[in-house]
């Protein structure tokens, strides 16, 4: 693995050892280099590189079909978290209701108003 | 050919925005400046219709990773447009200057001053990001904004969610590593015949700065978190 991370590193224009020669020109070739530096991110250069960091905060990012919501217009389904629906543009609501009582909450509630119960 | 572009949507109306002007093109597509029905000035990132049916479920990070924050150092996701063949978010527009301009087409040299507000308040928005488990993965000259004393960071076309992996956060400690040299060079006297050195023998920098830069590009000893790369530049590059 450790072989792997680098020599698929190695590939990357950054390689932490550039001067005035790369940092101070910025013509076309630069412009190109960006283009191609952009494209090849997935690659992910200088990548765990000597840093096996297996501590570091990884959230619980949605998944596909977590809580995947209907667009209400157009019925396509919105990836979770998008305030927009990505076919037709439809805002997504962002009301919440307690799932105890169905009240409707204000935003950033942490208890509902009517029944008390705990929200998130 | 840029003209050509800047001529074909000038003036075209979608939904409540009407198009001003192209400000910018990437791999994505075209950038245009747009005003919305009451005056307010937006930025619509128009995609490639290639782009797009190629990589849509990778497109929907952007949409979903802006629609999480409400920050004024970033933009904020206004809106999706996709009509006649139009496809495209409406962002907020943030007044400013590239990174990238302010150096290359102003010329512009950073002080000690600028280079430490620009630096501490990217770190602080790389911060927010990584706080909430985003990596943005493109931070570079062209994607920071600067405005007076207020720094933005746009373009969120490549951030994703963080993992230990393919999306690991030092990604973007190494960009900013490579992003605090494009602003420490630009007070760097130009030679006519670029010597090969690299920059840390060519800048005039302290011990502990040059290995704050190191750690930062891993070279060497890597950083964790960017919390320490926080107490670190703000200590070591405080005049």
């Amino acid at each position: 693995m450790g072989f792997l991370s680098r020599s698929s590193s190695g590939k990357h224009y950054k390689n932490g050892h550039q001067g005035s020669n790369h940092y101070q020109k910025k013509g076309l070739l630069g412009n190109l280099f960006d283009i191609i530096a952009s494209r090849s991110h997935s690659h992910g250069y200088y990548n765990n590189y000597g840093n096996q960091n297996n501590n570091a905060p990884v959230y619980n990012q949605p998944t596909a079909n977590q809580n995947m919501k209907l667009c209400s217009r157009c019925n396509s389904q919105i990836p979770a978290g998008s305030k927009f629906c990505l076919q037709c543009g439809e805002k997504v609501s962002d009301a919440l209701f307690c799932l105890n009582c169905g009240e409707k909450l204000p935003p950033n509630a942490k208890f509902c108003l009517k029944c008390g119960n705990k929200i998130g | 050919m840029w003209l050509c572009k800047k001529v074909k949507y000038a003036g075209k109306q979608l939904g409540r925005y009407t198009i001003e002007t192209a400000i910018g093109e990437g791999r994505y597509g075209l950038c245009f400046l747009a005003r919305s029905d009451t005056g307010q000035k937006v930025v619509i990132k128009k995609f490639k219709p290639s782009i797009f049916k190629k990589n849509s479920d990778k497109n929907v990070y952007e949409a979903v990773i802006l629609s999480r924050f409400k920050d004024k150092r970033i933009p904020e996701l206004l809106g999706v447009i996709n009509e006649k063949g139009f496809y495209g978010f409406v962002l907020e527009f943030k007044n400013g200057s590239t990174v990238k301009d302010m150096l290359f087409k102003h010329k512009h040299k950073f002080s000690h001053e600028e280079f430490f507000n620009i630096g501490i308040k990217l770190i602080r928005i790389i911060k927010c990001l990584h706080e909430n488990g985003v990596v943005h993965r493109d931070i570079r000259i062209p994607n920071i904004l600067i405005d007076n004393d207020e720094v933005y960071l746009i373009d969120f076309g490549l951030a994703r969610w963080a993992d230990n992996n393919q999306y690991h956060y030092n990604i973007d400690f190494s960009y900013l590593g490579d992003f605090l040299l494009y602003l420490l060079y630009s007070s760097f006297p130009i030679e006519k015949k670029h010597k090969k050195l690299p920059w840390y023998k060519e800048l005039l920098l302290t011990s502990e700065q040059k290995l704050f830069l190191k750690k930062l590009l891993g070279i060497g000893l890597v950083y964790e978190n960017i919390n320490d790369i926080e107490e670190d530049f703000a200590e070591f590059f405080k005049s």
